[in-house]
């Protein structure tokens, strides 16, 4: 057993706590909604078991979800991009930078790939969610996906920079 | 069958997926369901315990503002008191079919497309599945589910909210609704367009329904436009309710809608 699967889980609750209490409650505007939970997910070692990577993605959405008072909405977006995480990793991080159980981290990969990595998947969270949630499409929702994109972004960039200047 | 197992061997990651992408979207589709409404019930009463807690702290942060509410409050309940100790005119029957239990709002939200309530009232107070909430400024939602101690409210920010309402001047009727994004602002769009409206004017609740009293001042009309094609009004309401800043609300239990509903229940069965 790898000692970041029992970090991560540890990890679980303090960022489902987070959104719910407190990235939740503060109004920014109304179309700016950070989910700062996804930085769990990006920075998971590529190589952890599948298995896990799922499961984990699917506990984390199912239980903002719970606190949300409606199902299916996070789980089915975080565990789809659980799934493709590899893929876009393919695309955008430079071959064999990473060690087998390297987290993806800012100051691993280099802040050009990170952004750009990072950058996709919270796209295509937000998309699913916002689109699952309004079931329509206009330049409303775009507006919302895009600055709730970036604003998560920002977010997950100063919590990497934090935890970078830490060690 | 040793091939079925390689199968599933080499492709256990894509099935695992696909496995748990389809729970999830069968979560998503039979949200309203009995199964679903019992887990959410059943969730209900943790989640909203630790939104109690977190509240205890919300609560000193905003100390000040609940005080000026409070007050302003107890100063309209007042004058509503002096007002009816004067009037004792028998043309005005005073209205008891609506019993009202004060709540607090310990988990609110307004940005999602459907949003949700926590109120720290449940089952042991006498909250059932479908009663009213309102506040002094307008129209809140409708109770979902129940837990003991908790209970969570559809907001009226919510795809499936609809509330019946009359505008005050001539009391032609329509229905509430919203349509996400702005949460002060929601829309009329079964208004036909023969009937007379100005921006400003003030939409009431009806009397048609059995959860809400009659007569809740829920906003006004901030702007309309006239569809030709289908003939009817698409009209901007703004809300009087500041949907991001509730606090206390009122959860009604209406007397007689046991009463209306059986009533109507006979009607149904007879055609």
């Amino acid at each position: 057993m790898n000692n970041y699967y029992g970090k991560y889980l540890g990890l679980l609750p303090i960022f489902v706590l987070i959104q719910v209490l407190i990235l939740n409650e503060i109004f920014f505007f109304t179309y700016i909604n950070p989910y700062l939970y996804l930085t769990l997910i990006i920075s998971l070692p590529l190589r952890a078991s599948k298995w896990y990577i799922l499961f984990y993605a699917f506990s984390i959405g199912f239980l903002i979800d719970l606190f949300g008072g409606s199902l299916g909405f996070h789980s089915t977006a975080t565990v789809l991009i659980a799934f493709i995480k590899n893929t876009i990793s393919k695309i955008t991080i430079p071959y064999s930078i990473l060690e087998d159980n390297d987290e993806i981290t800012l100051n691993k990969i280099g802040s050009k790939s990170f952004v750009i990595f990072s950058l996709l998947i919270i796209l295509i969270h937000s998309t699913i969610i916002f689109g699952l949630e309004h079931l329509n499409f206009n330049l409303q929702i775009l507006a919302k996906i895009i600055a709730s994109s970036f604003t998560t972004l920002a977010l997950i960039l100063i919590l990497e920079i934090l935890n970078f200047s830490k060690k | 069958m040793h091939n079925l197992l390689r199968f599933i061997k080499l492709n256990q990651f894509l099935l695992l997926f696909i496995l748990i992408e389809g729970f999830s979207i069968s979560l998503l589709l039979q949200n309203n369901t009995y199964q679903a409404s019992q887990t959410i019930e059943f969730s209900t009463q943790y989640t909203s315990a630790i939104y109690n807690y977190a509240n205890y702290f919300y609560d000193y942060i905003g100390l000040k503002e609940t005080n000026d509410y409070l007050t302003i409050e107890n100063a309209k309940l007042y004058t509503l008191l002096q007002n009816n100790e004067r009037s004792f005119d028998s043309t005005i029957l005073p209205d008891k079919t609506f019993n009202y239990l004060a709540a607090k709002v310990i988990n609110n939200s307004v940005k999602k497309r459907n949003n949700f309530i926590t109120l720290n009232k449940g089952s042991k107070n006498g909250v059932k599945h479908g009663m009213g909430v309102i506040t002094d400024q307008g129209v809140i939602g409708i109770v979902h589910s129940v837990s003991k101690n908790f209970a969570l409210v559809i907001s009226l920010l919510h795809k499936k909210s609809a509330i019946g309402i009359f505008l005050k001047k001539n009391r032609h009727t329509g229905i509430l609704t919203w349509k996400g994004f702005n949460y002060r602002i929601a829309t009329i769009s079964d208004l036909p367009i023969h009937i007379p409206i100005n921006v400003g004017d003030t939409i009431i609740t009806n009397s048609y329904s059995n959860i809400y009293p009659e007569e809740i001042h829920i906003g006004t009309i901030s702007d309309f436009k006239k569809n030709n094609d289908d003939g009817f009004y698409t009209i901007n309401v703004e809300l009087f309710e500041d949907f991001n800043n509730l606090r206390y609300v009122y959860v009604i239990h209406s007397q007689q809608s046991e009463e209306q509903l059986l009533l109507e229940k006979i009607i149904a069965t007879d055609e």
